[in-house]
């Protein structure tokens, strides 16, 4: 099952105020750059630092990182295209 | 660029000096070709002089490019050193390691074929400079490349 990590840092960020990257990467002391890579799903963060993030916004690290099960969603439709076909 | 960026690129030119100027001395010493007592003597200041080249050189490079970081970007000495950058290293070591037992490989294997202590001591010293310039590209590969 392949997939991958979402987040929704860079909502919640405008939603606070319209916090900076380098607001955000001085709360949860990191690099501007690791803000960068993680909002754009290049690097995915270690669960200490998901619950530094998700603290920062005063919400549960789940709002923030998600995980999308990009294969399972595929083949689930598949699996439904097939059923459909058969009927 | 990130700080570590930097680093890797100032890390190869130290790299590349360091190592320009001892196979510049190997192949102006004719004692080391010779392969006698002397010529092992010799070969074993050679690496003890590039390891300490390498150390005090690097010493002073990242002294001077993290003040120079410091006054430019005016962030925290603590705050360079993240989870992220400790996985691009981690990861740039591990490729160095394997390449550095890639080349110790090759040069053993040449051994067999032209059985000579010259040929052994340029081979490690050239394992030595791989590993390192291996390294620091793939720091700065993964850097650019962004996803981990």
């Amino acid at each position: 099952m392949t997939g991958q990590i979402k987040n929704a840092i860079r909502q919640l960020r405008f939603a606070h105020g319209e916090m900076t990257q380098a607001e955000l990467a001085e709360k949860v002391e990191v690099s501007r750059q690791t803000i960068v890579a993680i909002e754009k799903a290049k690097y995915s963060p270690s669960l200490e630092l998901g619950f530094r993030i998700a603290a920062v916004f005063g919400v549960e690290i789940g709002e923030v990182f998600w995980y999308e099960y990009q294969g399972d969603v595929v083949q689930k439709e598949d699996a439904l295209r097939r059923h459909c076909r058969d009927r | 660029m990130e700080y570590y960026e930097k680093r890797s690129y100032v890390s190869i030119a130290i790299l590349a000096v360091v190592y320009a100027v001892a196979f510049w001395h190997v192949a102006q010493t004719p004692l080391l070709w010779s392969g006698g007592e002397q010529a092992l003597a010799h070969w074993g200041s050679i690496f003890l002089a590039v390891f300490l080249a390498l150390v005090i050189l690097t010493i002073v490079c990242f002294s001077i490019l993290h003040a120079v970081h410091v006054r430019k970007t005016g962030e925290k000495p603590t705050r360079f050193v993240d989870e992220r950058d400790q996985t691009i290293e981690h990861r740039a070591v591990t490729v160095g390691y394997y390449s550095f037992v890639l080349c110790v490989f090759l040069t053993i294997t040449a051994m067999m074929i032209v059985p000579n202590s010259t040929l052994l001591f340029i081979g490690l010293l050239a394992s030595f400079m791989v590993t390192g310039l291996v390294s620091d590209v793939m720091c700065i590969v993964l850097y650019r490349k962004g996803r981990l």
